[in-house]
C-alpha cells in the first residue's frame, strides 16, 4: 500500500515538473527560450537588478554552450560595450551560473549566440 | 718507480686542497632595503630578470643583475584595499605579480606589473585561490583560473574574462599547443586541493582557446601532478604527428583529430608503501619512486608497478601499442627508480635515492602559553630497500643476470661506452651490461667523502657525489682523480662542470669538477638562498640584506 502511494505521489511529481519544463526540441526553439529567458532576467530579474546595482549598461554577445538541463556549460564573451572589466566581468558570471528552466534530451547541448542588452 | 714519482705530486695536491677549500663566493652586490623581508623570489629565467623582497605591508623590486632597485611601495600605495598581504605569487613568465590578502571568504587579489609596479587589476571574486589553480598560458598572455565552479581564462593585464566553463574540472596542468592553435590540457587536483573540486574526473582535453569551447574530453589513468614544493611536473605531454602522447605512469596515447585512446600501457601506481605521510603534512608527494618509461627507435620499456608486490618490465611497440613481452615477475620491489637500456639488454636498478616533498604546517606553544603556527618545507631523499640490479634480453624478455652486490644501498646508475657504472654507496662499479661481470670494483674509502649517494657521467670520468663530498674517478679503470671534503650535505645541482651540494642548514658549495676545489657559501641563520637559473649567482635573502653571490 506504501509502496503504491509512493509510485502515485513519484508518478504526480514528475507529471507537476515536467508540465513546468519546458522541452524545446530543436536548437531554434532552445535559443528563442533562452532568449526570451534573458530579455526577462534583465527586464524584471536579477540580470537588471545585478546590472542596475553596478552600473552596467551596454551589449554583450555571448557564445553559450547549453547542457540537457538548462545549465550554461560554457560561456565565451565574443563583444562588450559594456564599458569597465570588473562589470563585464559581473554580468558575464551572472549569465554563466543561470540555469534556465528546460529540459533537453539527455545528453544533448546546443551552442549558439546571444546578444544581451543592458539599458 | 712510477709510484715514487706521483708521490710528491699526490701530497702537493692534498696539502693545497684545504686551502682551496675554505673559499667562500665572492660578491656581486648587496643590498638593504627599507623594510625586512620573509616573502622573497628569484626569476629563474633565463637573460635579465628581477628578484623581489616583501614583507607583509611592503615590497621591493630589483633588477637581478644590477641590483637596482626598480620600485618599492607600500601594498596599500599599490591598491587602497590591499593593507596587508598574506601571501605573493610570481608568475614570472607574465610579468605579474599576484598578491593575495585572505579575509576568510573575502579574499581580495591584486595584480601588479612587476617591472614598473602599476597595478593592473583586483578582484575579491576568485576565493581561495592559490598559486596551484593558476596556470599561465604564455602563448596567449593569460591565465587559466580553475575555481570550483568553472574554468576561467582571463587576460593577463586586463583581468578581462573572456570565457568560462564548465566542462573542464579542475586545475590545468600541462599543457600542448598545436600547429592549429587548439591545445590539448591535463587536469588535475592539487594536494591539498581535493575539497575544491569535488566530482573530479580525469580528463584530457582538447581546447579551443580563442572560445573556451572543449572540443572533445577523454579520461586518463594516474595523478597528473606537480612536485608539492619545486613544482615541476611528474609527466609530459607531446605530440607526433596526430598522435598524443601522455607519459604518465607509463604511457597513454590518443587520436587528436577525435580524442580517442588509441592505446595505453599506463599502470596506476601509488607509492604509499615507500614513505608514510608525515604529521601535519598539508602538501606531500614520494617522487622518482618508479622510473619513467624509455623509448629506444620504436621500442618502448615501461614498468607495470600496479601491484605493490609483483612488478614487471614490459616492451611495447611505440607505433601499434602492441605488447611484445611481459618480464618475469620482479618480487617486492618497493621502488623502481631506474631503466637502462644498451644493446640488447635492459637494466634496472631496484631501490636506491627517493625524493620525499613536505609542507608542513603545525601549531606550536611558546614558553609563554601563546600558540604559533609554523610552516615547514622539507626535501628529503630516503634510500628505499630492497636495492640490486637485474638485466632482462630486449628480445623476449628473460632475466639474464641480477647482482648481489647492492643489498645494502645503491646510487643511480648510468651507461656509457658499453660499461654500466653504479655505487653500492661504499664502492664504485663498472659492469659489463650483457653479462653483469664487474671489470672493476673500487672503494672509496680514499676519496673521503663518505658514502656516495649519486653518481654523473662526465666526459672520461664518473663523478661521485658523496654525503660529505664529491670525487671524480678515470671511467675506464676507476682511478681517484680527485675529491673534495665538505660537510654533510645532499646534491642540489649540476651545471656543466659545476655540481652543487647543500647542507640541512641551507649552506652551499659549488664543486668545480675540475679539480673538484669549491666554493662555499655560509647560510645565517634565518636567511633564504636561491639560485640563478644557470647556477653561475646565488641571491641571499636575509631579513634586510639582499646579496648576489658568485659561485665560481
Amino acid at each position: 500500500m506504501i509502496r503504491a502511494i509512493l509510485l502515485l505521489l513519484v508518478i504526480c511529481w514528475n507529471v507537476v515538473v515536467h508540465a513546468q519544463r519546458a522541452e524545446p526540441r530543436s536548437l531554434e526553439e532552445t535559443q528563442t527560450y533562452v532568449h526570451n529567458a534573458l530579455t526577462q532576467a534583465v527586464a524584471t530579474g536579477d540580470l537588471g537588478e545585478l546590472a542596475r546595482e553596478i552600473g552596467a549598461h551596454g551589449t554583450m554577445t555571448v557564445e553559450l554552450t547549453i547542457d540537457h538541463k538548462g545549465r550554461v556549460e560554457s560561456l565565451f564573451v565574443q563583444d562588450s560595450t559594456i564599458p569597465g572589466i570588473p562589470e563585464r566581468n559581473q554580468v558575464k558570471d551572472h549569465v554563466k551560473n543561470l540555469r534556465f528552466d528546460l529540459a533537453l534530451p539527455k545528453g544533448k547541448r546546443y551552442q549558439f549566440t546571444e546578444t544581451i542588452t543592458l539599458p | 718507480m712510477k709510484r715514487k714519482r706521483n708521490h710528491p705530486l699526490l701530497l702537493l695536491m692534498l696539502a693545497t686542497l684545504p686551502a682551496i677549500a675554505q673559499e667562500e663566493m665572492s660578491p656581486v652586490w648587496e643590498l638593504r632595503l627599507e623594510h625586512k623581508a620573509n616573502l622573497v623570489g628569484t626569476d629563474p629565467n633565463e637573460g635579465p630578470g628581477l628578484n623581489y623582497a616583501a614583507s607583509d605591508k611592503e615590497i621591493t623590486v630589483m633588477d637581478k643583475e644590477t641590483g637596482k632597485v626598480l620600485w618599492s611601495k607600500a601594498y596599500k600605495e599599490l591598491a587602497p584595499n590591499l593593507r596587508k598581504i598574506d601571501e605573493l605569487v610570481p608568475f614570472w613568465q607574465s610579468g605579474c605579480i599576484f598578491l593575495f590578502d585572505r579575509k576568510m571568504g573575502k579574499d581580495q587579489i591584486g595584480v601588479v606589473d612587476m617591472r614598473t609596479g602599476a597595478l593592473l587589476w583586483t578582484s575579491d571574486k576568485y576565493q581561495d585561490l592559490s598559486e596551484d589553480n593558476v596556470m599561465y598560458i604564455k602563448e596567449r598572455d593569460a591565465f587559466c583560473i580553475s575555481m570550483k565552479d568553472a574554468l576561467h581564462y582571463v587576460i593577463a593585464r586586463t583581468g578581462e574574462e573572456k570565457w568560462s566553463t564548465s566542462t573542464f574540472k579542475g586545475t590545468v596542468g600541462k599543457y600542448l599547443f598545436m600547429p592549429d592553435g587548439k591545445v590539448v590540457m591535463v587536469n588535475f587536483v592539487p594536494d591539498g586541493l581535493g575539497a575544491l573540486f569535488t566530482g573530479f574526473k580525469n580528463q584530457i582535453a582538447k581546447v579551443d582557446l580563442d572560445k573556451g569551447t572543449i572540443e572533445w574530453e577523454a579520461t586518463y589513468i594516474g595523478r597528473a601532478e606537480r612536485k608539492v614544493l619545486t613544482g615541476e611536473f611528474l609527466y609530459d605531454l607531446n605530440a607526433d604527428g596526430d598522435r598524443v602522447y601522455l607519459m604518465l605512469n607509463g604511457v597513454q596515447v590518443y587520436d587528436y583529430k577525435s580524442g580517442a585512446q588509441l592505446w595505453s600501457a599506463a599502470f596506476d601506481f601509488t607509492p604509499d608503501g615507500i614513505k608514510g605521510r608525515p604529521a601535519n603534512a598539508v602538501k606531500w608527494g614520494v617522487y622518482g619512486g618508479v622510473a619513467q618509461p624509455v623509448t629506444v627507435g620504436d621500442d618502448l620499456y615501461v614498468l607495470d608497478c600496479v601491484n605493490r608486490r609483483k612488478q614487471y618490465l614490459k616492451k611495447y611497440d611505440r607505433r601499434s601499442g602492441k605488447l611484445l613481452w611481459t618480464s618475469p615477475e620482479i618480487p617486492d620491489a618497493k621502488a623502481i627508480p631506474g631503466i637502462y637500456v644498451n644493446g640488447d639488454r635492459v637494466v634496472l636498478q631496484i631501490g636506491g635515492q627517493v625524493e620525499t616533498q613536505a609542507y608542513i604546517r603545525r601549531t606550536e606553544r611558546n614558553p609563554d602559553g601563546t600558540t604559533q603556527v609554523v610552516t615547514i618545507q622539507r626535501i628529503e631523499w630516503i634510500n628505499v630497500k630492497p636495492c640490486g640490479l637485474k638485466a632482462f634480453n630486449t628480445t623476449d624478455g628473460s632475466m639474464v643476470w641480477e647482482s648481489e652486490r647492492f643489498k645494502k644501498g645503491i646510487t643511480n646508475a648510468f651507461i656509457e661506452g658499453d660499461l654500466l657504472h653504479v655505487c653500492s654507496g661504499k664502492a664504485l662499479y663498472a659492469m659489463d651490461p650483457t653479462t653483469g661481470a664487474e671489470r672493476y670494483e673500487v672503494p672509496l674509502a680514499d676519496d673521503n667523502i663518505s658514502d656516495a649517494t649519486n653518481i654523473l657521467p662526465n666526459g672520461d670520468q664518473v663523478v661521485v657525489i658523496g654525503e660529505k663530498g664529491v670525487s671524480t674517478h678515470t671511467r675506464a679503470d676507476g682511478k681517484l682523480v680527485h675529491s673534495g671534503k665538505y660537510k654533510a650535505a645532499r646534491f642540489r645541482a649540476r651545471f656543466g662542470d659545476m655540481v652543487l651540494v647543500e647542507t640541512e642548514r641551507d649552506d652551499i658549495a659549488a664543486f668545480d669538477l675540475k679539480d673538484c676545489s669549491f666554493k662555499q657559501y655560509n647560510n645565517r641563520a634565518g636567511a633564504m638562498n636561491q639560485l640563478s637559473y644557470n647556477g653561475a649567482f646565488v641571491y641571499v635573502y636575509d631579513k634586510k640584506d639582499v646579496l648576489k653571490l658568485k659561485t665560481h
